[in-house]
């Protein structure tokens, strides 16, 4: 029934995702410490938050920089939701996302006649705002005060009389990890289809995606929505996470952490922002047993040193190596490197007009 | 039957005039050349046509309909597509992929589809790569689908942007400077690759500097000089035309 071919692209696109669910079922079990384990909720939330902000950086090709700031729309409305109006938290979990889409929506529509740094700027200035109105709307997020008190998720009964309690760091790896697992298949989707090739002619080329029918804005548009989405649903999984919210977890840092997990990774890449999300969640805390005077330093030089080396990412690294591998094992011509073009900001060049 | 009809169209950028009340028409299924001179206003006049620019007044009609202000998405999906002066290729691409964007346009089915994916759709993903693939072959780089656009040669680059315009399967070609760069076997090439295109039944009109190759497969000839048209008529009408030699070939050369 199944062709070889078949077969070959079942286990491709299968397996990733097997592994990274066995890995997520045995987590709790082989990592107990608290710590550790609010390390990993935390690093599977950065890979969904990564992989949403990649489709807009990596695929389209537009530098946005306030992709923190959809994490806290999420998180406030579920957190205001679950605690001020009292409503169940998968209903605040949807509103949460949908509210911070339809900001990504917004925001869009206002910023994406611009390009480039014009762009970065005025996403920075989103980001600002948001920080601003979470710290000052004090009548609906008490400001400085935070949010205290808001309900984790209910327990999710398994059938067999136990139930998935989220009183425990273990309940929450799995959902987290379910969530990601989720978010990069649908993110998959889009990317491996006419979809995704839109996004791509959007990045190399405006002007020539436009004369051959491409509705550029529509799918800058449809880019900032979605990530913006993901990230609203990840701000809600965070909130009932953490239990308190404070506007200090939706600094301007934290787009920029985010936007070094997509370029640090790889952007314009599937893996890349997985990888880069976990490696840049995991190692600094991991560089606190180095010493916490040298940690941060250790951490940006690593940064610069792998952008500067490696400007196609993590993944690059793996993809160098690999075709080297196969070169020099039989002569065979390299494969084109997958679809990142390294930064893979499109450049704004006029019509040419003479 | 006329496919273009373009009506005193004058295109302005700020006090300089591009194009000066033009008009012409591109009868369906033949070749037409727009020469003149460097500035003479032919590629405004493409972009003009492809929707890139609005004209500042004037009016086009494609098809026997006023498609006047079309934008490129727009003038597109009527079914005029284009290449570009300066290579315009979607670059980290493969080539393979450059073509499929072009022919996903043209597709059946729309992409938003393939996120829930389904037999119609598989079976649209497999009809593009194979128009996709006859494109590639038609322009002769069938074999080199794989590689990165950036890494063809000029004159495959060149090919390649005539591949991906086609690919959305156009009732108007826009050619613009398609031998710019190509050696000679390369433009013979493509004379002979133009003319396959037009047996398809496909109308082309091109911005050349290359006289012979004008001359070679255009059948109506349309120049331009300092945005305004000075002539038109068969390719022997024009090289005989004494305003033409004089705007292209300089007083000289009436001497």
């Amino acid at each position: 029934m199944f062709s070889s071919l078949a077969r070959q692209q079942w286990v491709r696109s299968s397996l990733p995702v097997l592994v990274a669910a066995v890995v997520i079922m045995t987590a709790p079990s082989l990592v107990t410490g608290s710590f550790w384990q609010r390390v990993i909720i935390l690093a599977l939330f950065n890979v969904v938050l990564a992989m949403s902000l990649n489709l807009v950086i990596g695929y389209t090709g537009l530098l946005a920089l306030g992709h923190g700031a959809f994490l806290g729309i999420g998180a406030y409305t579920s957190a205001v939701l679950t605690t001020t109006y009292e409503w169940a938290f998968w209903a605040a979990f949807f509103v949460a996302g949908i509210t911070a889409a339809a900001c990504g929506l917004l925001l869009a529509v206002i910023t994406l006649r611009l390009r480039g740094h014009y762009l970065a700027i005025a996403t920075l200035g989103f980001a600002v705002i948001v920080y601003q109105v979470l710290m000052n709307w004090i009548d609906v997020t008490r400001g400085p005060l935070g949010i205290p008190g808001i309900p984790t998720p209910p327990n999710i009964p398994l059938g067999n009389g136990t139930e998935l309690d989220f009183g425990l760091p273990a309940a929450h790896i799995y959902l987290a990890g379910a969530f990601a697992i989720v978010c990069y298949v649908l993110i998959r989707r889009i990317v491996n289809s006419p979809m995704g090739d839109a996004l791509r002619a959007v990045r190399e080329d405006e002007i020539s995606a436009k004369s051959l029918g491409i509705r550029t804005f529509a799918w800058k548009c449809f880019a900032f929505t979605v990530a913006a989405f993901a990230a609203g649903l990840t701000g809600s999984l965070y909130a009932g996470y953490m239990g308190i919210l404070e506007p200090s977890a939706f600094v301007l840092t934290v787009s920029f952490t985010l936007l070094a997990m997509v370029i640090v990774g790889g952007a314009g890449t599937l893996v890349g922002p997985v990888i880069g999300a976990l490696v840049l969640t995991i190692v600094p805390e991991a560089l606190r047993e180095v010493g916490p005077e040298y940690r941060m330093i250790l951490y940006g030089l690593a940064l610069t040193l792998v952008v500067l080396f490696f400007p196609q990412g993590l993944v690059g690294i793996g993809a160098a190596l690999r075709s080297r591998f196969r070169s020099s094992s039989r002569s065979k011509p390299d494969e084109p490197p997958s679809d990142s073009t390294g930064t893979g900001f499109a450049k704004e060049v006029p019509v040419d007009a003479s | 039957m006329t496919l273009l009809e373009v009506t005193n169209v004058t295109k302005k950028f700020g006090g300089v005039t591009a194009i000066d009340e033009v008009s012409f028409r591109a009868e369906a299924g033949r070749v037409l050349a727009l020469i003149g001179p460097n500035g003479a206003g032919k590629s405004t006049m493409f972009n003009v046509i492809s929707g890139n620019y609005a004209p500042t007044s004037g009016t086009l009609r494609f098809d026997d309909r006023d498609v006047t202000g079309a934008n490129s998405v727009a003038m597109s999906r009527l079914g005029v597509s284009r290449t570009f002066q300066k290579i315009r290729l979607f670059k980290a691409l493969s080539v393979m992929d450059n073509v499929v964007i072009g022919a996903q346009s043209s597709a059946p089915v729309a992409p938003w589809r393939f996120f829930f994916g389904g037999g119609a759709v598989r079976a649209a993903a497999a009809e593009t790569r194979k128009h996709a693939l006859e494109m590639l072959d038609l322009v002769g780089l069938g074999d080199v689908g794989d590689v990165r656009a950036d890494t063809l040669s000029y004159g495959q680059q060149r090919m390649l942007e005539i591949a991906r315009a086609l690919a959305t399967k156009p009732r108007l070609l826009l050619i613009d400077e398609p031998a710019a760069g190509l050696n000679q076997a390369e433009a013979d090439g493509l004379v002979r690759r133009l003319r396959l295109i037009r047996d398809q039944g496909i109308t082309l009109m091109l911005v050349e500097h290359n006289m012979d190759l004008v001359m070679d497969i255009a059948e109506d000839i349309v120049v331009m000089n300092f945005g305004k048209k000075i002539a038109q008529g068969a390719p022997r009408e024009i090289q005989e035309n004494p305003d033409v030699i004089r705007a292209y070939l300089g007083e000289e050369a009436m001497a």
